[in-house]
């Protein structure tokens, strides 16, 4: 049986300042699939995440979300599709509370009120419960642990189809990681599609149903269901120089 | 000093402060919110301030209510120009964004230029004035103050920069507006990402900025004369506030207009040749010692 893809993203280019950055990136995310998209830092995993959610030049190709084609609409078209983004750099907002950082994502997708977010808040602290003690905090008083929960949950209370996490076990200590992974399981188990990029492997592995491989803006090789991400041939040969 | 002279200057310093606060706030919001360095942003207060001497001057015929006056002064005038320039921002400003600093500097002088010759091309180059019978300033008298007596519209004015200031804090920290202009002002980007309309949010925020101006505008004349001199001096006063204060602060602004004001008002009696030497002396200070200003590190409502 095949399903329509959740996201359909068909040979895209990007040139930024001349350069060319992503070259026929091709990808496909099923409602419910986790898929990775690994590879080196600088590979164009990042640029990737960003053109999906209409933030760079599209010089050719077309994305899709639940079959409507986004390629030129505006980021916000996106996040009312069902799109959901947790950047690397966490790009909180510092001054503002943890809660009001929820809140703007409610406040961007514009189909709920206070009642809803409430509804919603409650289910992120569902995935995130520790999030509960430090909602009325200024979120750039938070570690860098709780940063990255809030990015997440903030991506999530837009009640996304899918979630783009970029690097989201990045910095993270090894107590906190374990934590923020369960969180995640959390998200798979409630049927949301998630596109982690990741330049570590090994973490690609333990949540990833299957991916793809970048480099130099290009993908190099996809991997299936049924083949371990880390003993794929072209992962080695990248990350190991094998 | 007697007690009285430190009065009268202490109040007359509040008043210019309120002036001042009405010309700047608006500048440094719209460059701490949407990063656009508006030059011509204290026009609009040159603007107010010649709409508002003929709107006064042709109200005498219907009516010379003070309440009417005031009305007028400061909800109709602020309230049109606010429909005005949400629609300049749209048309003259809308490709200013994306530009850098230096080039946005360069084309808001020539808003300037044009405001100015728009204002001599209907209201001629000579000073105007608004005439005795809508004057709220002379209707209002005075008012007694610590045994002084001191102009009742000078703290009328004074107690509307206060509610500005008060409504502008209270619109970042508890509004949806003021929360997603506080997430633009640190990253303008990603609140994109999250699906917020920010070009609804621009519009708003620089007919806000502009609004708020011209309020200072028409606010100036019942005490003051509208020449096309007064554009020029708010532009550059403009600039040492949110020199001294810090670019895209609100309390940077309320207290480098405090400190400008008192300097000014305390200047003019005791040095008055030096009256602005003064002011600039400072400005020149703070950008040696302080080069990012008082508060300029700071977010919008820190």
């Amino acid at each position: 049986m095949s399903q329509q893809p959740l996201l359909e993203v068909d040979d895209l280019n990007v040139t930024i300042d001349r350069a060319t950055v992503l070259e026929d990136i091709s990808l496909t995310v099923k409602p419910g699939e986790t898929v990775a998209l690994i590879g080196r830092n600088g590979a164009g995993k990042t640029t990737t995440f960003r053109s999906v959610m209409g933030q760079t030049s599209i010089q050719g190709g077309s994305i899709r979300v639940n079959g409507t084609d986004l390629t030129d609409r505006p980021s916000r078209e996106r996040i009312r599709h069902g799109v959901g983004f947790a950047p690397e750099d966490r790009r909180l907002f510092t001054t503002l509370t943890v809660e009001d950082n929820l809140r703007m994502s409610t406040w961007g997708k514009g189909d709920v009120d206070e009642s809803g977010f409430r509804d919603r808040l409650d289910r992120a602290l569902e995935i995130y419960p520790e999030m509960e003690r430090f909602l009325d905090r200024p979120a750039g008083q938070l570690s860098g642990g709780q940063q990255k929960m809030v990015t997440v949950a903030r991506a999530l209370t837009s009640e996304p189809d899918i979630v783009l996490l970029d690097e989201p076990f990045e910095g993270l200590a090894p107590s906190v990681r374990e934590q923020f992974r369960e969180g995640v399981e959390r998200i798979k188990a409630l049927g949301i599609s998630i596109v982690v990029a990741e330049s570590n492997v090994r973490h690609a592995g333990e949540i990833a149903d299957r991916g793809y491989v970048i480099e130099r803006g290009q993908i190099v090789t996809e991997i299936d269901r049924d083949e371990p991400i880390v003993d794929n041939e072209e992962i080695k040969r990248i990350f190991e120089g094998g | 000093m007697p007690i009285e002279s430190l009065t009268v200057n202490a109040f007359n310093g509040l008043y210019f402060a309120a002036l001042l606060f009405f010309a700047s706030v608006g500048l440094t919001l719209v460059f701490g919110i949407l990063n656009l360095l508006n030059m011509a942003h204290a026009a609009f207060y040159g603007l107010g301030a010649y709409v508002a001497v003929w709107t006064l001057n042709n109200m005498g015929d219907v009516t010379t209510s003070t309440v009417a006056l005031l009305t007028v002064l400061v909800l109709v005038i602020p309230l049109v120009v606010f429909v005005l320039s949400a629609a300049l921002d749209k048309t003259v400003f809308a490709p200013l964004y994306e530009i850098e600093h230096v080039y946005q500097l360069l084309a808001t002088f020539g808003v300037i230029l044009m405001i100015d010759d728009i204002i001599k091309f209907i209201w001629g180059a000579s000073p105007i004035t608004v005439d005795g019978a809508t004057d709220p300033s002379r209707q209002l008298g005075t008012l007694d103050l610590l045994g002084v007596s001191v102009s009742a519209y000078r703290s009328f004015v004074i107690v509307i920069a206060i509610a500005c200031a008060v409504g502008l804090y209270l619109m970042f920290v508890k509004t949806k507006l003021g929360k997603i202009s506080q997430a633009m002002s640190e990253d303008y980007e990603m609140v994109q990402m999250l699906g917020i309309n920010v070009n609804r949010v621009r519009v708003l925020i620089f007919s806000i900025s502009v609004a708020i101006a011209a309020l200072g505008g028409a606010l100036f004349v019942p005490f003051a004369t509208a020449t096309p001199a007064v554009t020029l001096e708010y532009v550059l006063l403009s600039f040492a506030v949110i020199v001294i204060g810090g670019l895209g602060s609100l309390k940077g602004v309320i207290v480098a207009a405090l400190v400008i004001g008192m300097v000014r008002s305390f200047g003019i009696a005791y040095f008055p040749a030096l009256e602005l030497a003064i002011v600039f002396g400072l400005m020149a200070l703070v950008i040696i010692f302080k080069p990012e200003g008082l508060f300029g590190d700071e977010g919008v409502v820190e």
